[in-house]
């Protein structure tokens, strides 16, 4: 097998013919803006953290679903609640040829647990008290206290140990791809790993295209020379996609959560029914089936999708009902001045990012809360101005999305009284006593069915306090040539099956690179 | 001639501090914390502490300030927080790509308004004339990202002539370059039209057409060079910004260029590669207008005399 890795350079030329033509069958895919960079250490963009898997196999791995399972782990265990055993695969070889040991692993971790090393991983380590070498392929991890959800911060790409540091050079892995060429802002070129412990690829390469412009985007799709689009067409562009003959378009329930968030240290905001009176006030159906033409899901639970083993449907939700929301802000002693007349009964800023689609909705949701006597003043600003405000709790209201959430942990982070910015990303101030003991508990809960019950129960406080406006949740939404088959959505938006992927005309010997 | 060019050179030196003190400031000035950006929000307090205090910005403003300015002076322009790469590298990759659709965009509009102009304004109230000014007003009204996707439908799309986007072969610069060209070719046109109508009536025309010079001698070499000045002022003044980066055209062409380099780097905060942009801004800009004076001198022996 080593003979073989190291005979991958030249596998690699033979991939390539001349002229910059790439041989054999693959695949190009727009994305929607550059990768910053693909040191699995360091990145946390969202594209360079949904390719990583295709170039790097980690411990842990996140499947279709979201669920753990392993990867380079042949098995695990936990002797005990404070600390986890990792076998790994032996005869499992990075792209150079060496052989992945228990001290790659080591270092991958210890390299992010060095603060001089400025990861913006380093966090999720925070619990680990040590990473010790059992054997050669054979590593435990030991925390300080019991964390339940320190698996999920397992699924980083490992890379062979003394890799330095960089974007010039990005450290090799042992995925099913290993990299030809990156040329940022434009491109990056994956060829499969011949060598792939999990099995070959089907397809010879992949090409990834920064295509930063939407109707650049649209029109490479229509003339071909693009082949697959996840998540990057607008919701009003899908109607051109289909009337292509080559393309189809998939979408899937997806777990990117949408919602309102409200500063509960704002004098009109702290009161409960006014914020349950908003999330009365808004048809969210209308907007789904209207504005974003039927690609989402009406969002009842909080944060955590339906598919989600943690999710909690039996809790308060807040259907479209204007009367409803007007008999909560007339018991909120917000009396409507001159009944359906055009005064309001008090006014609120609403921040958003200059998204064009964010922007549309809050027009539309600016429209409902008019209905129900609140006065909305839409302000979109650049998003690093944006998210400073809300960072330093400088809003009334405003929306975002969470993305990719596949940890229940993430309620303490969003909720507990000590995640207030910058520590967590409580941006509303809220603080509930009960609803941070809770929290508190369920990090420490070993047992499912119990952790479950506890986070149930979080998510109903948090649902009757309407601490968020649930909105919806979006799909995921891949337009793909037909030609292609194989490619299974991933609920994080992972390229990772594409290593599954191949083509049913193989007549096609050469692809000219475009 | 030689004093002249160092006098002009020297002036560079202020403009580039004072654009440098000026984008430091502002730049400064608008919220947005790179070190949230770098780290995200999800990372502990004390490593953003750390970050801070490792990139200086911990340190008061005037303080940074000279810092930078020390750093600059010898060269060094720093790395950037986005790109974890010395900022001269970043930039160095995007230069050709700039400078080629620049200088291809200059040539399309050149090619153009310079002879739409000279005929515009040889045959004056004809049809051919108002076919130019209807060409010069729907280049300067078309927007870019209106104009780019309207010339890949046709040439690309429908008759599959050049790739949509991306930056290849020649092929790939030809569309680019008429979007970000159509623009500047109708104010040159009209420009050329202008300058040369005013030296038409000239009495060293009739002097020369009395001389037994051909009609084309005496427009080119008599009416045309006599009328390029402010011409020249205008190319100058636009090849400095086509430099400064297309940043919609690169948008829509998918061109790896300086404009969208520096629009991400301001999303992102990176201080140091806005820095490192809009110093290559600058120079081009100071270069280019001294090219433009040094033509000023080749097209108008006076202005060389009293240089």
């Amino acid at each position: 097998m080593r003979k073989v890795m190291l005979l991958l350079p030249l596998l690699v030329i033979v991939a390539c013919g001349s002229q910059g033509n790439l041989i054999g069958t693959g695949i190009r895919v727009g994305l929607d803006g550059s990768i910053t960079t693909l040191d699995p250490r360091l990145a946390v963009d969202a594209r360079a953290v949904r390719i990583d898997p295709l170039i790097y196999s980690s411990l842990l791995q996140l499947d279709e679903k979201g669920r753990l399972v392993p990867d380079l782990a042949r098995s695990w265990s936990q002797p005990d609640a404070r600390t986890y055993l990792f076998h790994l695969h032996r005869g499992v070889y990075f792209h150079d040829g060496r052989e992945v040991t228990a001290e790659d692993v080591q270092a991958t971790f210890s390299f992010i647990m060095d603060p001089r090393n400025g990861s913006p991983k380093r966090g999720s380590y925070e619990p680990v008290r040590r990473i010790e070498i059992i054997d050669q392929y054979t590593v435990r991890f030991v925390l300080r206290d019991v964390y339940v959800s320190f698996p999920y911060a397992l699924t980083v790409g490992i890379v062979p140990h003394g890799s330095p540091a960089g974007l010039k050079a990005p450290p090799v892995g042992s995925g099913p791809f290993l990299l030809l060429q990156w040329r940022p802002g434009e491109e990056l070129v994956l060829v499969a790993n011949p060598c792939y412990f999990g099995g070959d690829a089907r397809l010879d390469w992949i090409q990834f295209r920064v295509l930063a412009n939407t109707t650049t985007r649209l029109l490479e799709m229509k003339k071909g020379e693009v082949d697959l689009l996840q998540n990057c067409v607008p919701s009003y562009a899908v109607k051109f996609m289909e009337r292509i003959p080559e393309v189809k378009v998939i979408h899937e329930p997806g777990i990117t959560y949408q919602y309102l968030g409200y500063n509960l240290t704002d004098p009109i905001l702290r009161r409960k029914e006014v914020r349950q009176a908003i999330s009365h006030a808004i048809d969210r159906e209308a907007i789904i089936n209207h504005t974003l033409k039927g690609l989402a899901v009406k969002a009842e639970g909080v944060v955590l999708a339906p598919l989600h083993w943690a999710y909690e449907g039996n809790i308060h939700t807040y259907d479209y009902d204007p009367q409803r929301s007007k008999e909560l802000l007339d018991a909120a002693g917000l009396p409507d001045p001159d009944g359906d007349g055009p005064r309001m009964r008090f006014f609120l800023s609403y921040k958003t990012s200059t998204d064009m689609e964010t922007m549309e909705i809050a027009q539309i949701i600016k429209g409902y809360l008019k209905g129900v006597g609140i006065g909305l003043e839409v302000r979109s600003f650049e998003w690093g101005t944006f998210f400073e405000d809300i960072m330093k709790g400088n809003f009334q209201v405003y929306s975002l999305r969470w993305i990719g959430v596949v940890d229940p942990d993430i309620f303490y982070y969003l909720f507990h009284s000590s995640s207030f910015p910058p520590n967590g990303a409580n941006r509303g101030r809220y603080h509930n006593p009960e609803l941070d003991k809770l929290l508190e508990v369920s990090r420490r809960t070993v047992d499912q069915i119990q952790r479950k019950r506890l986070y149930s129960r979080i998510q109903q406080i948090l649902a009757e306090d309407a601490v968020y406006t649930s909105l919806w949740y979006r799909d995921n939404l891949v337009v793909m040539r037909k030609e292609f088959r194989g490619f299974q959505i991933y609920a994080g938006g992972e390229y990772k099956s594409l290593q599954d992927v191949y083509r049913e005309e193989h007549d096609v010997v050469s692809s000219q690179r475009p | 001639m030689r004093g002249f060019f160092w006098r002009r050179l020297v002036i560079v030196i202020p403009t580039i501090v004072g654009a440098f003190t000026l984008v430091f400031f502002f730049l400064h000035l608008i919220p947005g914390d790179p070190v949230e950006v770098m780290l995200g929000e999800t990372a502990q307090q004390a490593d953003k502490e750390r970050l801070r205090e490792e990139l200086g910005l911990n340190l008061p403003l005037y303080v940074q300030y000279g810092r930078f300015i020390a750093e600059v002076a010898q060269g060094d322009l720093g790395d950037s927080y986005f790109y974890r790469r010395p900022v001269t590298q970043v930039i160095a990759d995007r230069v050709p790509a700039t400078v080629e659709l620049a200088l291809a965009a200059f040539l399309v509009a050149g090619l153009i308004a310079i002879p739409l102009g000279i005929v515009a304004a040889l045959r004056e109230g004809t049809t051919v004339d108002n076919v130019s000014v209807l060409f010069s007003l729907l280049g300067v009204s078309m927007p870019n990202f209106w104009l780019g996707p309207l010339l890949i439908i046709l040439f690309s799309i429908k008759l599959g002539w050049f790739p949509v986007s991306g930056r290849g072969d020649v092929g790939s610069l030809v569309l680019p370059a008429i979007t970000l060209g159509t623009a500047l070719a109708a104010v040159l046109s009209r420009m050329t039209r202008a300058s040369l109508l005013e030296r038409l009536g000239e009495d060293y025309l009739t002097v020369a057409r009395a001389k037994g010079l051909p009609e084309w001698k005496v427009i080119l070499k008599h009416a045309l060079r006599n009328a390029l000045i402010p011409i020249i002022t205008i190319m100058g003044l636009q090849f400095g910004a086509l430099l400064s980066g297309a940043i919609i055209t690169e948008n829509v062409f998918s061109w790896p260029g300086i404009g969208t380099l520096l629009i991400n780097a301001i999303s992102a905060r990176d201080y140091p590669l806005v820095q490192g942009c809009v110093l290559f801004i600058t120079l081009s800009y100071v270069l280019v207008n001294l090219l433009t004076d040094l033509l000023y001198g080749w097209v108008d022996p006076r202005i060389r005399l009293r240089g």
